[in-house]
């Protein structure tokens, strides 16, 4: 399925570590984190609130810079970059953040802001830049009188939609698409992930979706990574990741999604899938399974040894030993709500 | 019938040009039923939950319409027979449970203040009742999670007290609001899972109040639909997802399908309700509006489509069958 093609993104041994100020402490935001994107995909990275997938986003731009690890953009090695490089490397790789007032300056025009990147890269001159917007506009769907619109003028969705064009604006390969409908008003998501879908068929662009939305990330992107506590639990082909999740994280979250649909009705703990309590804290991580503390199939061994993320089959990773070796017995896709399904093995 | 709300309406702002929020709504509950009230923001499902305890946002004005409880109006009680009323027969538990509870007290003390307000307790009594009610919501090591206060509490933990407020006097009849808007998936559903197992145990009616199917296939019995302050779809919730007959929850579904289906979606955002449109409310925004319907032009009764489910649409029928047959489960 995974066509052979050189991935235009990788991700090595990322860590991200924030120095808790006055304290010997640490907060572990990404813990060596590896992964790839091909060109043309869209690379999904699920994962609750906490789980450091938004660090990894910012570290992928070095808008946060990465406590240690490689991000290969192209064949060069970012985290290398001196500033000059980097500004240049910034129009090829853009972000998209969740909330789009927060991200437009309310005083100026939309046209400008989406021009701005096209004059600070010197992509072109006022005049062309001008007619770009126009262009821009357009591709994400909105009328060319936008530009004089200010950002408080319009709705939460077409704010997104022009954050989208000013990040497309010096024609990026890849963007980090970071939580970009969360904070819309309800019935604007849709108009934002067409836009999302078309351009990525017009321009062949390769998106990182982070989101915790997991029936979106299911509809949008055709590998997924899900994260807990800094590291990426399992990663895989999204019908892998959802028909036959390996990681008991991975396999409590799948539990978790309340299909709109009764024949497909969740029931109060799920096949023994149920995890203790909430996420815990991120700092001062122990050397052991972070997730040993809430998990129903744990082992001495799990609290004594880090995990590491294992090939499973190609193409599906997974960090948990036990899964790793077999130990857990799975009963297929079916034993998850994709199909109907009521009663099942537990 | 444990509620009965009849032909509710609830208006705001000014008196002259008022913002119809809430329109002849009428609905009802039965004994140990879970009903869940959907619809898009600004539909007006949180003001006609809220008007069964007496209350309105600010600036708004109950204008028509009786609530009927076991049998007993409402409407009319004055402020101090609401008071006894409010938390001893019916709950709430609203969302953003850290903004609801009290940063300075402890929880245990909240949960045991609504119970020695409404029952005669000692103090010992009352933090008896605490500990049975947070044993009771699913948290581990009550006796510590009792003097903590809100801030060092989680999300989904914050959201449990709450719930063991409302059934601290074991009301008849909970209303939960959005309960897990802001929690993370693998919460919410287990705050889900607790709500629904409680309000069996102490033998409570439950009305869920959300915007997400996913829930109310999961947890309800029954659904009503709202939108533009009306009731749009009434049905048991099996016969309601195989075949809805409403383009509001068309709407609603495809939002939360695998769908690019732009013909099932309402257009632009809901309208103020300042001047009502003629005819179906909604047709400003439908895509199933059609002049030769009558949709411009008549107001749509509650059409009965069988066995307890009504659609408020003229078109009712050819709206059933343009859902695709992959979102139909039947």
């Amino acid at each position: 399925m995974q066509a052979p093609s050189k991935p235009i993104l990788e991700v090595r041994n990322l860590v991200k570590h924030f120095p808790l100020r006055g304290t010997s402490h640490v907060v572990h935001a990404c813990e060596g984190v590896s992964l790839n994107v091909l060109p043309g995909e869209t690379l999904g990275i699920v994962g609750e609130s906490g789980s450091g997938k938004t660090t990894l986003g910012r570290c992928i731009l070095r808008l946060i810079e990465p406590t240690s690890g490689e991000i290969i953009f192209e064949d060069v090695d970012i985290t290398k970059l001196g500033r000059r490089q980097l500004r240049r490397l910034r129009s090829d790789i853009q972000i998209v953040f969740q909330e789009p007032l927060d991200s437009f300056n309310p005083q100026l025009n939309i046209g400008y802001q989406i021009a701005e990147p096209l004059l600070v890269h010197r992509y072109c001159n006022k005049a062309e830049a001008k007619r770009r917007v126009g262009e821009l506009l357009g591709l994400v769907g909105l009328p060319e009188d936008f530009e004089n619109a200010y950002p408080s003028g319009v709705s939460g969705g077409e704010l997104q939609r022009c954050s989208i064009a000013r990040a497309i604006a010096t024609n990026p390969k890849l963007i980090v698409l970071d939580e970009p409908t969360s904070a819309l008003p309800p019935g604007t998501e849709d108009e934002v992930i067409a836009v999302l879908r078309d351009l990525q068929e017009k321009l062949g662009l390769s998106y990182v979706f982070i989101s915790h939305d997991l029936l979106l990330v299911r509809s949008l992107c055709r590998r997924i990574a899900v994260m807990y506590l800094g590291q990426i639990v399992e990663l895989g082909e999204r019908d892998t990741i959802f028909g036959n999740p390996r990681h008991p994280y991975t396999r409590a979250l799948m539990a978790s999604v309340l299909f709109p649909d009764p024949t497909q009705r969740r029931q109060a703990g799920q096949r023994g899938e149920q995890l203790e309590g909430e996420i815990p804290s991120p700092i001062d991580l122990p050397d052991a399974c972070y997730l040993a503390g809430r998990c129903p199939h744990v082992r001495d061994r799990c609290r004594e040894e880090l995990q590491e993320l294992t090939e499973v089959e190609p193409g599906h990773w997974v960090r948990c030993w036990r899964s790793a070796e077999g130990e857990l017995t799975y009963h297929g896709p079916d034993s998850l709500p994709m199909e109907r399904d009521q009663g099942g093995p537990s | 019938m444990l509620l009965e709300v009849k032909d509710l309406s609830i208006e705001y702002g000014s008196v002259g040009a008022p913002n119809h929020g809430v329109c002849a709504v009428s609905f009802s509950i039965s004994e140990g039923e879970i009903v869940g009230i959907v619809g898009e923001s600004g539909s007006g499902k949180s003001s006609a939950m809220l008007a069964v305890l007496g209350l309105t946002r600010e600036g708004g004005r109950i204008v028509n319409g009786s609530v009927r409880f076991e049998g007993q109006e409402l409407l009319g009680l004055t402020r101090e027979e609401w008071r006894a009323f409010r938390g001893s027969s019916i709950g709430l538990v609203t969302q953003s449970p850290r903004a609801a509870l009290n940063p300075v007290r402890r929880v245990g003390e909240q949960i045991a203040e609504v119970y020695r307000s409404h029952r005669k307790a000692t103090k010992a009594q009352a933090r008896e009742r605490a500990l049975e009610l947070l044993r009771l919501v699913g948290i581990n090591d009550p006796e510590r999670r009792h003097d903590a206060y809100p801030h060092e509490l989680s999300g989904g933990m914050a959201q449990r007290i709450l719930i063991a407020i409302a059934l601290s006097c074991t009301p008849k009849l909970l209303i939960a609001d959005e309960p897990t808007s802001g929690l993370d998936a693998t919460v919410q559903a287990q705050v889900l899972d607790d709500l629904r197992r409680v309000t069996r145990e102490v033998g409570s009616s439950l009305a869920l109040v959300t915007h997400d199917l996913g829930i109310v296939a999961n947890y309800c019995d029954r659904v009503y639909v709202m939108e533009s302050g009306e009731i749009v779809e009434e049905s048991d919730v099996e016969s309601f997802f195989a075949r809805p007959a409403h383009p509001a929850s068309l709407a609603l579904l495809s939002k939360q399908q695998d769908s690019q289906d732009e013909a099932l979606r309402l257009r632009g955002a809901p309208l103020d309700r300042i001047v009502l449109p003629s005819g179906c409310f909604l047709h400003p925004r439908c895509p199933f509006a059609d002049q030769a319907s009558g949709c411009m032009t008549e107001h749509p009764p509650l059409y009965d489509i069988g066995a307890g489910h009504r659609s408020r649409c003229h078109r009712h029928q050819t709206v059933r069958d343009a859902l695709p047959s992959r979102y139909a489960s039947a």
